[in-house]
């Protein structure tokens, strides 16, 4: 056993930190006032709360997940945190979903009715039970999904933790990481709390700056225009940390003849909803960007490199939001492909010619099924590119995922199972980890400090860009 | 030149470098605004930051500690700020590349003035020569060994006879 290694006694009993409800509740945060976000009540008997709204999240998918388990350990042997600790029975997927598996049967099974200690059947005693619960699903799982892919029985123990995590956020029952981004995201629309006049200076500082890069005065980058070929929507990260990710969009869509447009309203494709398993917010904010597209009649909607955004707009967000969504979606990676295919950018590899690996974002990848157009893309921007194994849906997660980077209490045991992924990276030999998520950005940018490593991270338009061939202005249709 | 910007630092090289910044806007009568960072070790928990520049120990963001910051800030320059007045304060957050750029839009400096820790240090998640290189505005360096160690990009080279500076003093800053 690594002496350095978290005891897991100092995550599963971490307390429940409310400060920052208090202050929600002090200061009459509207989202709070109104109860779209739920504040912790000691008072209340959460236990009950907890079942009624379990019986809610009960659909046939749920319950084939909580019936079909046979406790057969594929699923630890492909979890990260398993791997990293196998020491730890704690750490198996298996053990995390029947946290809340053990409940469904004491309450909605009649083997736990009839027999609940034959079937480990439980009910949690009260809210202390609760908060241990809260530590393990979000403590203790990046909801990557490997283990969902690598279950016989077809069980998906990411579905469990998301529920689980979601009736507890009913509760005010959440590390408080997850409660303040769902408060700027309630608030403000967006998960950073970035505001409309931060959003618009920052757009029209890459303007200007992309218009002196380009010599070319007139480069716009387009707000609420209708009737484009794409609405481009963004990550509030790319705002606050990394604006120019913007400028190079808008570049290489000034490069391809683009029709295109931002909304000042409904920008933020990424979903905290998807972390935190609160469908009313995942709902709230995906509906802003469909309604968004509709109001400015955009053709398609195209979603910036966000892992987690990606998943949730293409996929979850209409679901969640019982909206029809009839606009077609698509990342930003296969808006690259065509400009690439059909020549209407030209790009010149040379101009990257450090060895590039990639990393498959999870939602992108294992959930999102884009795994063969980030490695077209960067075969034709860089000049040596390498694979990292496991790769594609295999691949493992950044450490990032599932909303970990805004829980900063877990951080000691994410860095310990991050050995995975430093050893992964350091075996490709490659002097760029490239990604087309936001989130893993973050999440790599973590493990490379953490393991001392000689890589930078970048996305995959970074790379576009920096290859991107900018046509003479007589040359420009 | 209308403003320099300075990054703050408590250490030897951010005090050099705000010695020259503050002899170089008394002796134009500029504008001198003062950028400090709050810096968290986690990157969407902003209301988490470092306690002092040990890095030590961690604590939460609060309006008290907001204002205690800021307090710390004025107390540690303005007792070197004599009777000059023209000065600003900002206590800011993010990253330091990405808010610099934010500043500069806002037309908030003009002349950057940096301490120089070591070489290849961090500056804004990329090394701090790369950083200073490529920045729009012309960037002064200084340190790391002495104070009358300048490191210029091209951008300030070009005005160098506005920089105060003595042939011999300064050098291009090499990526």
């Amino acid at each position: 056993m690594n002496e350095k290694s978290i005891n897991i006694s100092d995550v599963i009993n971490l307390p429940l930190d409310t400060r920052e409800q208090v202050k929600a509740v002090e200061k009459k945060t509207p989202c709070v006032v109104d109860g779209r976000l739920k504040v912790y009540n000691p008072n209340e008997d959460n236990v009950k709360r907890l079942l009624e709204l379990l019986k809610n999240k009960l659909s046939r998918q749920v319950v084939s997940s909580m019936l079909g388990c046979v406790h057969c350990g594929m699923c630890s042997d492909v979890c990260h945190y398993a791997l990293v600790r196998p020491h730890d029975p704690t750490m198996t997927p298996a053990y995390k979903a029947d946290q809340i598996r053990r409940i469904f049967k004491r309450h909605f099974d009649w083997t736990g009715r009839i027999f609940p200690w034959w079937v480990h059947a439980k009910t949690p005693k009260d809210d202390e039970d609760l908060n241990r619960l809260k530590n393990i699903v979000f403590g203790t799982c990046t909801g990557c999904r490997r283990c969902t892919l690598n279950c016989p029985m077809g069980v998906d123990t990411a579905i469990l933790v998301r529920i689980t995590r979601g009736l507890l956020t009913e509760l005010g029952i959440v590390p408080e990481g997850v409660f303040v981004v769902s408060r700027d995201e309630w608030e403000t629309g967006n998960q950073m709390g970035v505001t409309q006049e931060e959003y618009l200076e920052t757009l029209q500082w890459m303007e200007e700056e992309t218009q002196a890069e380009l010599d070319d005065p007139t480069f716009k980058i387009p707000m609420d225009k209708e009737d484009c070929d794409f609405m481009y929507t963004i990550n509030p990260r790319e705002v606050k940390y990394d604006p120019r990710s913007i400028g190079n969009a808008g570049k290489i869509f000034y490069c391809a003849g683009e029709s295109w447009t931002m909304p000042s309203w409904g920008w933020d494709q990424t979903n905290f909803g998807l972390f935190s398993g609160d469908d009313k917010l995942g709902g709230y904010i995906a509906k802003n960007l469909y309604e968004a597209a509709k109001r400015l009649r955009a053709r398609r909607i195209v979603i910036s490199e966000c892992g987690h955004g990606y998943r949730s707009t293409r996929w979850e967000g209409y679901n969640w939001a019982k909206y029809k969504q009839d606009i077609p979606n698509e990342s930003v990676v296969v808006t690259m492909v065509r400009y690439i295919s059909q020549g209407r950018i030209k790009v010149d590899p040379s101009r990257n010619p450090l060895p590039v690996t990639y990393h498959d974002s999870c939602n992108i990848a294992r959930s999102g099924d884009l795994t063969e157009e980030p490695r077209w893309v960067l075969k034709r921007v860089c000049t040596d590119f390498r694979e990292m194994y496991p790769n594609r849906s295999d691949n493992f997660c950044c450490t990032g995922g599932g909303g970990a980077l805004s829980m900063a209490e877990y951080k000691p045991l994410r860095m310990e199972v991050a050995r995975i992924k430093a050893e992964q990276l350091k075996a490709t030999g490659a002097k760029i980890v490239c990604t087309s998520c936001h989130n893993c950005v973050d999440g790599l940018t973590d493990v490379i400090r953490h393991y001392k490593l000689d890589i930078k991270v970048a996305q995959i338009l970074d790379l576009v860009a920096e290859a991107l061939i900018i046509p003479k202005k007589n040359e420009k249709k | 030149m209308e403003a320099i910007g300075l990054c703050s630092h408590y250490s030897r090289q951010g005090d050099w470098a705000f010695d020259y910044a503050f002899r170089l806007a008394s002796k134009k009568d500029i504008q001198l605004n003062i950028f400090h960072w709050l810096e968290s070790p986690f990157r969407f928990r902003r209301e988490m930051v470092y306690l002092d520049e040990k890095k030590e120990k961690v604590v939460r963001v609060t309006d008290e500690l907001q204002v205690k910051k800021e307090y710390e800030l004025r107390e540690y320059y303005e007792s070197r700020l004599g009777d000059f007045v023209k000065v600003g304060f900002r206590l800011c957050e993010g990253n330091e590349g990405a808010e610099l750029a934010r500043c500069l839009h806002r037309k908030e400096y003009d002349l950057l003035v940096l301490g120089y820790p070591e070489r290849g240090a961090d500056f804004g998640g990329q090394q701090i020569e790369r950083f200073a290189a490529n920045f729009r505005v012309p960037v002064v360096m200084v340190g790391p060994d002495k104070p009358n160690s300048f490191h210029l990009n091209k951008r300030a080279v070009d005005i160098i006879d506005q920089l105060g500076l003595k042939e011999g003093e300064w050098s291009l800053i090499q990526v």
